[in-house]
């Protein structure tokens, strides 16, 4: 038996596993071969560190629960929304309930009527999250609060804290806004939905060429934004926190950033849609 | 927490009834343990929910075909894995940079010595080095090695459940489960301290 093949049997022997005549061949390298030994007996450290992996403790967030529901939740509200008579007649009877702008920054709210029902017996449905996509270069607000659900509010505000919109949602009634500024520089949307906030840097027409700055993770955000002329969601717990940045070329991927806390990390999620997380 | 075979099969037959109320029950019992094993895959808690977040949106619309030959934790898993797999693969055609790479400040000079203050000879904080040194060290691995070797070590699956779960047959997942701590040697071969035992 060579070093390499003995290594195969390694699993096999710490639990004695393998038959007479094997276990004696592995036996008799493993005490003629120094090396293969030392590596075993690291081998065997690395399988009691594997054992006591499970004593390390996981934390499970609170709502693990509600995000799990609110996502089966989205998922059904998609699939009868595709359904032959689901979302065509919804959709052609679709109203628009709210439409709010700003002199500078506007957002437009449509609220869309119809059925929504996702309910079934025994199921009174949760919100999914409201999201951020790019919808072929538009920035958009979605959210879907399916039929039977509480009703939220919705608010979005603008970098300076000014609300822009106020509206409340009620159950069956999806909501989908484009985001857009018309501002000469970028701004950074708060939008808050019931007790979910989200921040993103919507850009400008026009780009900022800045190389460099200091601040905070949301004018890192702005930043980026408005050099590379993307959107930037922000989803760091404390989007205050002090960084600086420098700038190179035209591609956000080659920021470089660095933070007093743990590493800021920028995903790019579409060609127009970027995110700041950890 | 034990779950009896027999309970989650009562439950699956009331889901493939019709009752969400039933599937809601089933996603309790069990999202707890598929969090922990989604976590330990990952290290990402945001991750990690969706992940099982996923997991049981692929549970719910396949359970009308589940036959209960297996137990529905071992399809799970298989369901919690494929997930886990196909996040990565999603992860990997999306572009992500650490943008704390290469500017340095007080700031970050002052995050070190921090950092080096709490790893001091303390034997709680010295366990729970290793313990993270082990971690990080199975995050190195491949995708699949690193599932086997969580479903093996923590989740405390038999190698024939591990077969079941991956759909492997009994003799690769043995050897591949030996391949993956061997690799895991390797890579903590360099760190000595790892290797002194309590």
């Amino acid at each position: 038996m060579n070093a390499n093949k003995a290594r195969e049997f390694f699993s096999e022997y710490y639990e004695g596993k393998l038959d007479r005549a094997l276990k004696q061949a592995f036996e008799r390298r493993l005490e003629s071969d120094s090396d293969l030994k030392a590596d075993y007996r690291q081998f065997e450290i690395v399988m009691l560190r594997l054992g006591q992996l499970k004593d390390m403790p996981v934390n499970v967030p609170e709502d693990l629960h509600e995000k799990i529901s609110s996502r089966i939740d989205r998922q059904l509200y998609a699939a009868k929304r595709s359904a032959p008579g689901g979302f065509l007649a919804w959709w052609k009877s679709a109203a628009l309930a709210g439409l709010a702008c700003a002199a500078i920054v506007a957002a437009v709210i449509a609220i869309r009527g119809g059925s929504g029902d996702t309910s079934q017996a025994n199921f009174v449905p949760v919100a999914p999250p409201a999201r951020i996509v790019d919808d072929k270069g538009t920035i958009r607000l979605q959210f879907d609060n399916p039929k039977g659900a509480p009703e939220k509010t919705l608010v979005v505000r603008d970098g300076a804290g000014e609300t822009i919109i106020q509206m409340t949602i009620p159950g069956g009634k999806p909501v989908e806004s484009p985001l857009t500024n018309s501002r000469p520089e970028p701004v950074l949307m708060t939008i808050e939905i019931g007790e979910q906030r989200l921040l993103v840097a919507i850009p400008s027409r026009s780009i900022v060429p800045a190389s460099s700055g200091e601040g905070s993770i949301e004018a890192l955000a702005l930043a980026i934004s408005g050099r590379f002329r993307v959107a930037v969601q922000v989803e760091v717990p404390n989007s205050s926190e002090k960084a600086s940045w420098e700038f190179y070329g035209t591609d956000a991927m080659a920021t470089k950033a660095s933070t007093n806390g743990r590493s800021v990390l920028l995903t790019k999620i579409s060609e127009n849609l970027y995110k700041l997380h950890y | 927490m034990t779950h009896g075979l027999s309970d989650d099969a009562v439950l699956i037959r009331r889901c493939q009834q019709g009752d969400r109320a039933a599937f809601d029950d089933l996603v309790r019992r069990h999202e707890k343990r598929a969090y922990q094993y989604a976590y330990r895959l990952t290290s990402n808690g945001e991750e990690a929910a969706d992940i099982v977040a996923d997991a049981f949106i692929r549970i719910y619309n396949a359970l009308q075909n589940f036959r209960s030959q297996s137990a529905f934790t071992t399809w799970m898993y298989r369901i919690l894995t494929n997930c886990y797999l196909d996040l990565r693969k999603k992860e990997k055609s999306r572009p992500t940079v650490s943008l704390d790479a290469s500017l340095q400040s007080p700031g970050n000079d002052l995050e070190r010595q921090v950092e080096d203050e709490s790893a001091g000879p303390d034997e709680e904080a010295e366990k729970h080095a290793r313990e993270k040194a082990v971690q990080d060290a199975i995050l190195k691995l491949p995708e699949y090695q690193r599932a086997m070797l969580v479903m093996y070590h923590v989740e405390m699956l038999s190698y024939e459940q591990i077969a079941e779960s991956l759909d492997l047959p009994l003799g690769t997942v043995k050897s591949r489960l030996n391949r993956a701590r061997l690799s895991l040697r390797e890579l903590l071969a360099q760190d000595e301290e790892l290797f002194q035992l309590d």
